[in-house]
């Protein structure tokens, strides 16, 4: 059996050249489609200190000098300083991180619930009423785009209905619009892929077997039917997590909340490069991280994968 | 083996019809047959003639999309099958009638172990009389045949051969000592030499439990060697059942007689296969008269419209043909 | 039960047609089709409301704009940049997609594992962090736009492609022009792609949807045209200030979006059920 934990050290490969990749990819938008000094010092700073700061960075160097510079800066957590609030930017992605990890996890527990809970109904009862509406949700769900739902939805619930407050992060009803206008496409995608993905496993000779056994149908369904989906599901739900995280930044902009996303746009008005450069760095990462994780997650759940047949 | 004269199950004038945009497909038309506790019936006929279909109805496991009609009786120790709540029926399933299917390379569930999935069959369908499901499941596995069942139970279907996936889905059948197995081609996915293995464990299940088995095939050796009573499947319907030596040494029905005869014999010098002329029917198509007139050489112009008789041949057996023959008597 | 289903799929078609249609009239000639130079601003019209509401006006049909600006005509003109930078867009990162799909499924080996790895990678960058990352080191200009979006988008095109082409390599129509020395470029164009097509044709359509989502996401965020160009999310953004007085100057431009990526995407699944006899629904 050892040979399938191979596997597991490929993925991992993987994923470090992708973490290495990014950190190129980002390193030459900065240094060879902009101008570094003009993009990393704020507009006031001083002749000198632009000097400075050149010889800093090594722009003197060549360019592949200059590279290893920024990755060590990189491994060693130093991502530049933020000009607007004179802070070292990771600190500042590190304060404001919470809230967005609040925000998405609460969005994804949304679209999860409503997304797989539509996407069994759907499935079970295919060519219902209850199937084409949920189609006709789900296709306007992905045809919308996010910012329009959350001022749709804010007008609706916050200054018609008054129920919710239009905006900032202040307990769980402050959540609940953000968190909808977040998961709201990948509510969609999550709930048309379930039914299809359940649909077929129905199909399946092994759930036929299922039936013949006698088996209740709840058992068919959220045993022999889920446990064969997870790997699948999870796989979609992963890469929703991960375009919820990139969504984040337009749902904060609406609802003022107070994470990464919003400090990205104020960044990006405000001329803060170095805060822009380095969330998207630290995002990136983390998005290989997680990706890694699932295939971790994967593996576990799913004993043929990495098997060599 | 006739240990009791009441028939465990009695099928009679079964219906299985789907509405199609092409019209009608009558895939299981007016059928009817017997079995007794022990006895081991095989039900021959081509692809396409209904024995897949027949095999879900008795099971009532029959898409329900397109049916439009699903009649007659399903008498099974007493209980008419066709009445039952779904509930009722799925507590029959697997516990008093179980089925092993085609593929067995598809038929288990990929991602739980093989332990898991015998088990269940029994977490179910609790049996009284069965106190211990593990070492149930060990002494099945050991009767069909698995190497180091131990070992066997904690693997996953992918790690296994054809063969002993197949072993594992009719152990699976046995777990709850059904009364009923039905084995729905049991061995045509497999190798020639696992047949041969499949087919006498089949018959040493009937021998040590009892159980009465219907095998469904399209192989006429399989029915040879195993099978009590036969009967034969063309176009929906039964056109001849009967015991097997009578079906093998005197067939009554021209399709029967066909069937027997383009089967090679090792040993006799063929100049040439004996096939079968034309296609067997659309589905769709079939008219009153007989299915099988086209095809049939001693077909008369009445065969092609008027429905065909049902001519009893003893108690339960008959054959359905509109002409005349020496032996048996008109059902009028 | 049958007949229902047909009319209404045809009803579906109809409307899908002319809102499509529309969109690319509109996208050509707004400008000259629009009742208002949308960029004009009467502040004594500010923020008047639809024609159906008391104080509206047949004058602007849609009402106006916080700056009294018309919003029908916003809306009328502002399609051209969603047309212009979704086609140019899709066009461009179709073109990268596709080659490099072509030459990583046919090629395989080396050349194919570092294309895998340079997707992986892209993938891995979420695009509107990149997008933003892009314009703030280049600017905010249309060009720019569709030039982030095309090197972005490309994945989806090379991953279908080469997973194609890896299948056609062991064809034997495939195998005989190689066998003849036929060059490669001529295989990948002749033998190769119009099998293809038909999967590119769909991603690429209902990649138009996204890419419209795309571009008015980051014109809402103001790192697209810039004002006075007229964009549908730059409209929206205008709006939100005032969605507790006026719901139209933020609803109308994003049912224009809603409206067209519905019908673009119902066009895609419309053309992928027709051509690929597996996907069931």
């Amino acid at each position: 059996m050892t040979h399938r934990w191979r596997y597991l050290l490929e993925r991992l490969i993987q994923a470090a050249v992708c973490v290495w990749g990014v950190s190129v990819i980002i390193f030459s938008i900065t240094h060879f489609i902009g101008d570094p000094v003009q993009l990393l010092m704020p507009a006031e700073a001083s002749q000198a200190d632009r000097l400075a700061y050149q010889q800093s960075l090594g722009l003197d160097k060549s360019a592949f000098e200059r590279y290893i510079i920024f990755f060590t800066h990189l491994m060693h957590g130093d991502l530049g300083q933020s000009y607007r609030f004179n802070t070292p930017v990771l600190e500042l992605i590190w304060d404001k991180f919470p809230a967005t990890i609040e925000l998405a996890v609460a969005a994804i527990i949304f679209a999860i619930i409503v997304g797989v809970g539509s996407g069994i109904l759907c499935a079970i009862r295919p060519n219902t009423w209850w199937d084409h509406f949920f189609e006709w949700f789900s296709l306007s769900g992905m045809a919308a785009p996010t910012f329009w739902v959350g001022i749709m939805l804010i007008m609706l619930f916050s200054v018609e209905l008054r129920w919710l407050p239009t905006s900032g992060r202040s307990g769980m009803t402050s959540l609940v619009l953000p968190a909808i206008t977040l998961g709201w496409y990948s509510t969609a995608v999550i709930s048309r892929m379930t039914r299809s993905t359940l649909l077929e496993t129905l199909d399946t000779d092994f759930i036929k077997t299922s039936v013949l056994k006698g088996t209740p149908s709840h058992i068919i369904i959220f045993k022999h039917c889920m446990k064969f989906m997870l790997p699948t599901l999870l796989t979609i739900i992963s890469l929703q997590f991960v375009t919820l995280l990139a969504g984040a930044v337009i749902t904060e902009t609406i609802f003022s909340w107070p994470g990464i996303g919003r400090l990205l746009i104020q960044s990006a008005y405000g001329g803060d490069y170095p805060v822009v450069q380095g969330i998207t760095v630290v995002c990136s990462i983390i998005f290989v991280v997680i990706q890694f994780s699932v295939d971790v997650a994967q593996f576990f759940l799913d004993p043929r994968i990495g098997q060599r047949q | 083996m006739k240990t009791a004269m009441t028939p465990l199950l009695s099928v009679s004038n079964l219906q299985t019809h789907f509405k199609t945009p092409h019209g009608i497909v009558q895939a299981v038309n007016d059928v009817s047959f017997q079995l007794k506790k022990g006895e081991i019936l095989g039900i021959v006929g081509e692809s396409g003639s209904g024995k897949s279909v027949l095999a879900q109805s008795l099971m009532r496991v029959v898409p329900e999309t397109n049916l439009c009609k699903a009649s007659g009786e399903i008498n099974f120790n007493g209980i008419d099958l066709m009445n039952l709540t779904p509930n009722q029926m799925r507590e029959i399933r697997g516990a008093s009638i179980s089925m092993v299917t085609q593929n067995p390379s598809t038929s288990l569930n990929p991602v739980f172990t093989v332990q898991e999935q015998l088990l269940e069959t029994l977490k179910f369908h609790p049996q009284d009389q069965i106190k211990n499901p593990r070492k149930r499941m060990l002494q099945l596995m050991t009767e069909v045949q698995l190497p180091n069942p131990e070992l066997v139970a904690k693997r996953y279907p992918f790690q296994l051969s054809g063969g002993m996936k197949q072993r594992i889905a009719i152990a699976m059948a046995l777990m709850c000592e059904p009364k009923l197995l039905i084995a729905d081609e049991p061995t045509t996915a497999l190798d020639v030499t696992i047949q041969a293995q499949l087919l006498e464990l089949i018959k040493s299940i009937r021998n040590t439990h009892g159980t009465s088995i219907i095998v469904i095939t399209h192989d006429l050796g399989v029915v040879a060697q195993l099978c009590d009573t036969v009967g034969v499947i063309y176009a929906g319907q039964l056109v001849e059942y009967n015991t097997v030596e009578e079906i093998f040494q005197n067939p009554r029905h021209p399709y029967t007689k066909a069937l027997l005869d383009s089967n090679p014999v090792f040993g006799n010098k063929q100049s040439s296969l004996k096939a079968m002329k034309g296609q067997p029917p659309q589905l769709t198509k079939l008219g009153a008269g007989c299915s099988f007139a086209d095809r049939c050489e001693q077909a008369l112009p009445l065969c092609h419209h008027t429905p065909t008789d049902l001519i009893r041949l003893g108690e339960f057996y008959y054959h359905r043909c509109s002409v005349p023959t020496l032996d048996g008597v008109a059902n009028l | 039960m049958t007949l229902k289903n047909l009319n209404l799929t045809q009803l579906k078609i109809q409307i899908t047609w002319f809102v499509l249609m529309t969109f690319v009239t509109l996208g050509l000639f707004g400008t000259w089709l629009a009742p208002y130079d949308p960029t004009h601003q009467d502040l004594s019209q500010s923020l008047a409301p639809p024609f159906w509401h008391s104080g509206g006006s047949p004058a602007h049909l849609l009402g106006t704009a916080p700056l009294g600006q018309d919003i029908l005509s916003g809306i009328m003109v502002g399609a051209q940049v969603s047309l212009l930078v979704s086609l140019c867009a899709v066009a461009l990162s179709g073109l990268v997609g596709v080659v490099i799909g072509l030459i990583a499924g046919y090629l395989g080996g080396r050349v194919d594992t570092v294309c895998m790895r340079l997707a992986d990678i892209q993938l891995s960058i979420p695009f509107i962090l990149l997008a933003i990352v892009m314009i703030g080191a280049m600017g905010p200009k249309l060009s720019n736009v569709i030039f982030v979006i095309a090197v972005t988008n490309w994945v989806t095109y090379a991953k279908v492609v080469r997973t194609e082409t890896m299948r056609l390599r062991e064809r034997d129509f495939v195998k005989s022009a190689r066998v003849s020395a036929t060059p490669i470029g001529l295989i990948l164009f002749k033998h190769i792609l119009p099998n293809v097509i038909n999967s590119i044709i769909v991603i690429a359509t209902l990649d138009i949807g996204k890419v419209i989502i795309f571009e008015s996401g980051l014109s809402f965020l103001g790192l697209s045209v810039q004002p006075p160009t007229p964009s549908w999310g730059a409209m929206l953004a205008d709006g939100r200030k005032y969605i507790s007085i006026a719901y139209w100057p933020s609803m109308f431009p994003g049912i224009a979006i809603f409206v067209v990526v519905l019908s673009v995407n119902f066009l895609g699944n419309f053309l992928r059920t027709q051509w690929d006899p597996q996907s069931k629904k």
